[in-house]
């Protein structure tokens, strides 16, 4: 379970042209929950992601993780409890490194990295699997590096290395923004179904308001730095993306 | 070129092969150009020759030798990840501080001649105590990168990002990466110093650069960079060079003499960095 009590961060703090990014965030989500955030930009949806992967320490407030403060805990070694995949494809995954070798890393994520051999043949029987689940034939193409494939099938890796190990809570941070509506609707449909699969806990920020609205629990709208409404389940599913829309221009 | 100059040239080639590895390590692998290695060589070197002079067992010098680099590269390491100094300058005061380090482990004196004295070398063929020296080190650093924790190190120089979301942390993967390529220059000063007989404070001048043209020829060669390949191509790229520069200089149509090696060399390298680019351009 994720807690954030009170998370404010503010830029510059203390001088006069100082910017409040975050005011009063509060937030619970449990275990197995799959909660959407929508919010316009520069509304602080992906600063608060670097607040709960630790990249940024905030002004102030708290990050619990199942009762954990998190406070004391770099970046580097959150990793073990928060899987993360960012909006760039490119920033996701290592470009020069083969897809075997960026799933062998992603591999032991919170484990320790020993001085024994990544490239073994139960690695490469499990990883044929999850490639295989992705559908889209990237098994054969293991060696093949990332930087050969498009943009739709980096993500899918980039996915897919985030779910390998075990995690805490996943972050999906506009995952499909820099793929066309095709492939960022077969992204965003597998995204779900590994998610819902494994039971992941999972914060998604979107500004792709047929994912907002068909994907997830409830959904949380960010903006003028707190958490403005909150849709629960049923009243998000009755929502038509242009209402949703039209919402979004309210605030 | 006579053969006697080729063996020469490739027991050279060896010996700074060793170095070549460390400054591919750095350059390559982490992403991190590390300007201690001018240093961290003589540092290798001196070590070395004090210890032979004072009748230590020449294995055990290199031993020392390379334990020396070590403490060199963690010294950058450290003013690197702790003093937020940019990691260029962090090898440049590194290096500008050794000498007086170099200095002091000589005994004050700029240069440790060892004739006659008990080397790796004695009673045995230079060019095989040299191959198996190199291919012992070329067989623990391919190993290392084909481990999770090799794996773990070149992520570091691939994407940050992606390295401390999956939980490497990039101080520790910087101190432990240089440690392992001051020692192996360490160890090339320390091998070069019982090779020459001798010991002088200016001997690392120009290393990181004879390095680098190392590890570029060693790329040319081996186009296809596998990780297998990386670690053994330094090693080749290193003996080509050397036979290279001999018949440049050797040459009697283009009337260069030693005094041009540095010219070389940077031209080298210069042509190996621009090649590509320009290849790129036409098509």
């Amino acid at each position: 379970m994720l807690v954030l009590k009170n998370i404010g961060v503010t830029f510059d703090g203390g001088t006069s042209i100082g910017s409040t990014i975050l005011n009063g965030i509060n937030l619970r989500v449990c275990g197995g929950e799959f909660v959407i955030i929508i919010g316009g930009n520069g509304a602080g949806k992906t600063t608060l992601f670097n607040v709960i992967s630790g990249l940024l320490r905030p002004t102030t407030g708290q990050v619990m993780l199942d009762g954990k403060d998190m406070a004391k805990i770099p970046a580097h070694e959150r990793s073990q409890y928060v899987a993360r995949v960012v909006q760039n494809t490119m920033a996701g995954t290592m470009c020069n490194l083969t897809i075997f070798e960026n799933l062998a890393f992603a591999f032991t994520r919170g484990k320790r990295r020993k001085l024994l051999p990544y490239s073994t043949s139960a690695r490469r029987k499990i990883f044929a699997e999850k490639l295989e689940s992705l559908g889209i034939g990237l098994e054969k193409r293991m060696n093949a590096t990332v930087a050969s494939l498009s943009g739709g099938q980096r993500q899918a890796i980039g996915l897919l290395m985030s779910v390998l190990a075990p995690s805490k809570i996943l972050l999906l941070d506009e995952i499909t923004a820099a793929l066309d509506p095709k492939i960022s609707d077969s992204v965003m449909a597998l995204a779900n179904k590994i998610i819902v699969a494994e039971g992941r806990t999972t914060l998604m920020i979107t500004h792709n308001m047929a994912h907002a609205t068909a994907y997830g629990d409830r959904m949380l709208l960010l903006a003028n730095s707190h958490f403005q409404r909150e849709f629960s389940g049923p009243e998000k599913e009755a929502l038509t993306p242009s209402e949703l829309a039209k919402v979004f221009g309210e605030v | 070129m006579n053969t006697l100059e080729i063996v020469s040239g490739v027991e050279i080639g060896l010996i700074y092969g060793i170095a070549a590895i460390g400054i591919c390590l750095t350059f390559r692998l982490i992403d991190f150009p590390d300007m201690t290695c001018d240093g961290s060589f003589v540092l290798g070197a001196a070590i070395s020759g004090i210890l032979i002079k004072s009748g230590c067992n020449p294995w055990l010098a290199l031993c020392a030798a390379t334990l020396g680099g070590a403490l060199a590269g963690l010294a950058t390491g450290i003013i690197h990840s702790f003093f937020k100094i940019s990691n260029l300058l962090s090898g440049i005061l590194t290096a500008f501080m050794l000498y007086s380090i170099n200095l002091r482990v000589m005994g004050g004196v700029p240069n440790i001649p060892l004739i006659g004295a008990a080397t790796i070398f004695s009673g045995a063929s230079a060019i095989a105590v040299l191959t198996c020296t190199c291919l012992t080190v070329v067989a623990i650093f391919t190993y290392l990168l084909a481990t999770d924790f090799g794996l773990a190190l070149r992520s570091v120089g691939q994407s940050k990002g992606v390295s401390t979301n999956y939980g490497v942390n990039i101080r520790l993967a910087n101190a432990v990466a240089l440690m392992l390529s001051n020692a192996l220059i360490g160890l090339s000063g320390a091998i070069f110093n019982q090779h020459q007989c001798f010991a002088d404070i200016s001997q690392g001048v120009g290393t990181l650069v004879i390095g680098l043209a190392a590890v570029m020829i060693g790329e040319k060669l081996f186009p296809c960079w596998s990780y297998l390949l990386i670690v053994p191509a330094c090693v080749v790229g290193s003996i080509v060079y050397r036979i290279f520069i001999g018949f440049a200089l050797h040459s009697e149509i283009l009337g260069l003499k030693t005094q041009d090696l540095n010219l070389i060399t940077g031209l080298l390298i210069i042509i190996a960095m621009a090649a590509p680019k320009f290849r790129r351009r036409s098509c």
